[in-house]
């Protein structure tokens, strides 16, 4: 292969990446697209400054006012502090957030973490934007549908087999302040003539107005 | 005297004024693009009401997909609209779905671009028409970013989404196969009738055409007979939310104070909901929307009844509701907002 056809595919791949990257930041990229974006920003200083240029483009356009503008090594410091924190996962995730109920045990953690703060704060920050892209948008989602009822206008018998099922399934994702329970006759139709209400005077959106209510959470 | 001080430098003046042309020449493409979105909003808005289609969407509810048929109408000014769900047993009266109108959707009004930035995006294609995609990006993260693709020659939407935090549609619409023609303004047709002379609802047709139909002068379509609905249902939507009246402060009625909104968000009174056979006293209503969002406030005196229930939590596609027991009365936020603007409504919501 000639040089000039070598330079060609190399501009080609660029101009197809640049894409993609635009495709990430209009969230119309699938996950296949991401993670190769992604994988691809670790390694390609020239991708990563387009994704600086769109981050500047799109804040100006929106705020439409002065925009502070990150170093070009920002995000290979999102990436060098990726690399030497921990793997993350879901479970530590949960963990930490079991942990903090502890009252007296967390204080004493939170003194001797203290001094971390100041040097560990662009880690952390840094740490968590870069989560949020890659993985904790999951976490969230599964979270939400902890919350998630199956509900619809018309009401409908439904077999407490399968509600429990249902409520059993999400109970085992949920977290453990949250407490499902089936929704009798009354609770149906309490809530049945808000949403019905909402629907009548206040929604704006066009959608489908069903709801139908199997549990909810008691979050109390 | 210094006088550098005091007057800055022909070059760094000239430096200043630079970059204030090349700022200006960067954001006016933005200014431009985002009256072109508005526009092109309130065309739709327009289309909405005024042509006349009939189509299957595929319809998205959190993890649920189902199909619907739509068809809406506009014969000598009197619109007419019905939803069948496609994918539910029973017959074709029992599956009407009441209450669904694409035509509600408001229009776009200048307060707001205080809180959202209507930005044009790519060309994409929906059910084989070509369409824009036009974002509007909330500001904040109490309400979702809503997402449109809009037949620039018609105005028609062809695909609607709400998208959640986690950058996924919460709900979503969108055409698989639609026909879009202009009103018919002279010709009468009967509407069909029973013996009882009730009004009836024709079949929907068996095969939806998957031809496109570009917007020409329409022609009668013998597949598709005129239906009327209730007067309620035509009124439902908009008609009736003028009932809603505004509040010059965020004072409620019995001394309950809602002692801060989002942003761009204006409270409204609806009409209080008639007691129920449970429930005894009455339920006041309260709207609050930046009108494109909206949520509804529901206090009512705690009864023995609703004590059971608890603090509810529940969560379906873009809609939300919380409830919650606050100086025994029990307050439910409804709305197609995040759950945290419900929540965040909640705890402002006090009793003085």
């Amino acid at each position: 292969m000639s040089n000039s056809k070598k330079e060609s595919n190399g501009v080609d791949q660029q101009v197809s990446l640049t894409e993609h990257l635009s495709a990430l930041f209009d969230d119309e990229a699938g996950p296949f697209e991401q993670r190769r974006v992604l994988d691809e920003l670790k390694g390609n200083d020239k991708l990563c400054k387009s994704l600086s240029h769109f981050a500047l483009i799109g804040e100006t356009m929106r705020s439409r006012t002065s925009v502070a503008v990150a170093d070009d090594n920002f995000l290979a410091g999102i990436h060098a502090h990726i690399d030497a924190e921990p793997a993350y996962n879901k479970v530590q995730f949960e963990e930490n957030i079991i942990s903090s109920t502890n009252d007296a045990t967390n204080l004493v953690a939170k003194k001797q973490r203290s001094w971390l703060r100041p040097v560990g704060g662009f880690a952390l920050a840094a740490s968590v934007a870069a989560i949020s892209v890659i993985g904790i948008q999951n976490y969230q989602q599964a979270d939400q549908s902890t919350g998630t009822i199956v509900m619809t206008q018309d009401v409908k018998v439904v077999k407490p087999s399968q509600v429990a099922t249902v409520v059993e399934g999400a109970a085992s994702k949920m977290n453990a302040r949250h407490e499902y329970r089936q929704a009798n006759t009354h609770a149906r139709s309490f809530l049945k003539r808000y949403v019905d209400s909402h629907m009548e005077y206040a929604s704006t959106s066009t959608f489908v107005p069903s709801v139908r209510v199997i549990a909810y959470a008691d979050y109390k | 005297m210094n006088t550098s001080l005091k007057y800055p430098s022909l070059k760094s003046f000239t430096k200043v004024n630079g970059l204030v042309v090349v700022l200006s020449l960067f954001l006016t493409p933005a200014v431009y693009a985002d009256e072109a979105a508005v526009e092109l909003l309130n065309r739709m808005n327009r289309a909405l009401h005024e042509l006349n289609y009939n189509g299957t969407l595929a319809y998205l509810k959190g993890d649920a997909l189902s199909s619907l048929h739509i068809e809406h109408s506009v014969r000598n000014g009197v619109k007419t609209e019905r939803v069948v769900r496609l994918n539910e047993e029973g017959n074709e009266v029992s599956r009407e779905l009441q209450g669904f109108s694409l035509a509600s959707i408001p229009r776009i009004s200048p307060e707001m671009n205080a809180v959202y930035s209507f930005d044009m995006g790519r060309e994409n294609r929906i059910a084989n028409i070509s369409c824009r995609i036009i974002t509007a990006r909330p500001k904040d993260r109490k309400r979702y970013l809503q997402k449109y693709c809009i037949d620039t020659k018609t105005g028609m939407l062809l695909d609607y989404m709400l998208v959640g935090k986690s950058h996924k549609p919460v709900e979503q619409f969108m055409f698989t196969s639609i026909k879009i023609s202009l009103p018919e303004k002279s010709i009468e047709e009967p509407l069909v009738k029973n013996k009882d002379s009730q009004v009836v609802i024709s079949n929907v047709p068996t095969e939806i055409a998957n031809q496109v139909v570009a917007p020409v002068i329409a022609t009668k379509d013998s597949s598709v007979m005129p239906v009327k609905i209730s007067a309620k249902k035509l009124t439902s939507v908009l008609q009736e939310k003028s009932i809603l009246r505004q509040l010059p402060n965020t004072n409620l009625d019995d001394g309950w104070v809602m002692e801060s909104l989002p942003v761009g968000f204006e409270i409204m009174q609806a009409p209080s909901m008639k007691p129920s056979k449970v429930r005894g006293d009455e339920t006041k209503h309260y709207v609050v929307s930046d009108g494109l969002s909206s949520l509804s406030v529901f206090v009512s005196p705690l009864t023995s009844v609703d004590a059971g229930i608890g603090s509810v939590k529940i969560n379906s596609g873009a809609l939300n509701v919380v409830t919650q027991e606050k100086n025994d009365h029990i307050i439910t936020v409804v709305g197609e907002v995040p759950e945290s603007t419900l929540r965040n409504i909640i705890n402002n919501l006090q009793k003085k």
